[in-house]
């Protein structure tokens, strides 16, 4: 039986196969290289980064919910030059291309951390995070509003060679809208779906289960939520879509994949199990093999509708 | 067959262990006794293990526990855990011969006094067990040991007997004054502190650490606490379960699973504190 072809051409990065780690869910590797070799993935998203340190939410930060935890972690983080000092010269030792998140509360902090890195070697992408639910300013407003969201990409796109994805809230009335401004202002990809803003109240104290109040729903929960708006997406945009939220299993990664995805994000499995990416890696690869199908530009986007609609 | 991938994996921290025993110790309290001999050989006394729940794939996250014994010779190791969820509940029915799914052991543990000391252990509810271990690992290099266990009334006692085989000096309370002492174990510490204590270790709620920490510092007796919090992944990634830490005069937010759950009790900066 032939081998199928896994990899995957995602705005120019060349991936071993489609499975990204979710910025927020892998730190910046060293956690996860205790593991395994990160050569394993498709490509590592790090964790955002802020041009200054930042302390984060008050503690708790996580809750299980039924399919589903919310967090609210406030983007810890020791800032970009901690990053590049401590963390860069890590992750470069594994043969996985490195997507470099970026978060502000301030529309220029975007420009100034992309020229940041654009001067450093070793990074294929910038994923400019303009969805964060847990940040007072900035973050998910900046994502909900098809105008800033595309003034931020362009910013983001003129101050960096880099390719430049636009990681998209859930929590808007209309994703397409968003996606399109993106594209139209350079993105070259699109990462989907942030986590979905939430609460939960505990009934025996009368108090949230969070610190911060309100966090971000992530996990099987919001699949098919993601799911949905990965098909939305796909068909309005050209760009590719790593296609993320709640996937835990090989099935679930050929199911956004299906709904147009290119790439699929793993991030709230791993806290339960860093290994299972061998699992999905290994699932992906037999299901096109028993079925014959040579790679998978075969089945993107190949959701069988039953009635005739409009394609892509 | 082996993927080609395999030779990349690293899974010694992921555990399958046997269940040996499950059994209540008092009301709401139970101890799991577990089967593995790489777990049992490697855990240090203050580490913990991730457990995930069997057959609850709809609880996304697993569950903590400390340690609180293992005896390596015989590839065994217990944990002791309070019934207060679902994943804790579900726990209940693991029966003997059963497989649990952990990662560990994780985090960083307590250290021993370099030579014999006085060491006080201060324990409260389930937060007495990962002094068990601890308390076996002091009396092995000549420690002198006093325990002050707090619990909430006398169905919830459990674990003195530990200390008392260990020659040490064991000092019940309880908040109703079922057993043992009346009152909390803040009530009690200070007569214990005024004898000569070298060394204090704790383990307990935080409304009882808000209240001891203060006076372990104020007596000047140097120590380390094990610390909880809500945790999301326990190995370092997701950035749930922070304290507040002083390092070098400044405040810093450390992972309570990995650069802990033992902090050293100068450096712990409590929420009120900060």
């Amino acid at each position: 039986m032939m081998k199928p072809d896994i990899s995957v051409t995602l705005c120019g990065i060349k991936m071993a196969n489609p499975i990204v780690s979710a910025s927020g869910t892998c730190g910046y590797g060293r956690e996860l290289s205790q593991f395994y070799d990160l050569g394993v993935l498709g490509a590592f998203t790090v964790k955002s980064l802020t041009l200054e340190k930042r302390l984060g939410n008050p503690t708790p930060r996580i809750a299980e919910c039924v399919s589903g935890i919310l967090n609210s972690i406030g983007i810890q983080s020791q800032g970009v030059r901690h990053f590049l000092e401590h963390d860069l010269a890590f992750l470069k030792q594994y043969a996985v291309p490195i997507i470099v998140s970026i978060s502000g509360t301030r529309v220029e902090d975007y420009p100034k951390l992309a020229g940041i890195l654009d001067l450093e070697d070793g990074i294929s992408a910038i994923e400019v995070n303009i969805s964060c639910p847990n940040l007072e300013a900035g973050g998910c407003s900046f994502g909900s509003d098809p105008e800033i969201a595309g003034r931020v990409i362009e910013l983001v796109k003129s101050s960096t060679k880099l390719p430049v994805i636009a990681k998209l809230t859930p929590n808007v009335s209309d994703i397409t809208a968003i996606a399109r401004s993106v594209e139209k202002n350079g993105a070259d990809a699109i990462s989907m779906i942030n986590t979905l803003s939430g609460m939960a109240i505990d009934i025996y104290t009368q108090k949230p289960k969070l610190g911060n109040v309100f966090g971000g729903l992530s996990g099987p929960a919001i699949k098919p939520v993601a799911i949905k708006m990965v098909w939305d997406v796909y068909r309005a945009v050209r760009i590719p879509i790593i296609g993320m939220g709640g996937v835990m299993t090989w099935e679930d990664a050929i199911e956004f994949i299906l709904a147009g995805a290119t790439a699929v994000g793993v991030g709230t499995v791993l806290f339960r199990d860093p290994w299972v990416v061998f699992e999905i890696v290994d699932g992906i690869r037999t299901y096109l093999e028993t079925r014959g199908i040579p790679g998978l530009d075969d089945i993107r986007g190949k959701v069988k509708l039953p009635v005739k609609r409009n394609g892509r | 067959m082996e993927s080609s991938e395999e030779k990349k994996r690293d899974s010694s921290l992921h555990i399958t262990a046997t269940v040996v025993k499950n059994a209540p110790l008092c009301t709401g309290h139970y101890c799991l006794t577990l089967k593995n001999v790489l777990l049992a050989k490697r855990t240090q006394p203050g580490q913990f293990v991730n457990l995930r729940i069997h057959g609850r794939d709809d609880l996304l996250l697993r569950r903590p526990f400390s340690v609180a014994t293992t005896r390596p010779a015989q590839s065994l190791f217990e944990i002791v855990y309070r019934v207060v969820g679902q994943g804790t509940k579900t726990m209940t029915e693991l029966n003997r011969g059963e497989e649990v799914d952990l990662i560990g052991p994780l985090g960083t543990g307590f250290h021993l006094p370099k030579e014999p000391m006085n060491c006080l252990l201060l324990g409260g509810g389930v937060g007495v067990a990962p002094l068990w271990g601890l308390a076996a690992q002091l009396f092995k290099k000549k420690n002198k040991i006093i325990a002050l266990l707090g619990f909430r009334s006398s169905d919830k006692v459990f674990g003195e007997e530990v200390f008392r085989k260990l020659r040490g000096e064991t000092i019940v309370t309880t908040d109703d004054g079922s057993y043992g002492l009346k009152g909390f174990v803040s009530d009690h510490l200070e007569k214990v502190l005024n004898r000569p204590i070298d060394r204090a270790y704790v383990c307990g709620p935080m409304p009882m650490l808000k209240v001891v920490l203060p006076m372990i510092r104020r007596a000047n007796v140097k120590g380390e606490v094990s610390l909880e919090e809500r945790m999301g992944c326990g190995y370092g990634v997701c950035l749930s379960c922070v304290a507040n830490i002083a390092k070098e005069g400044r405040i810093e937010k450390l992972r309570i699973c990995t650069e802990g759950p033992v902090f050293s009790i100068e450096d712990v900066v409590l929420d009120d504190e900060a």
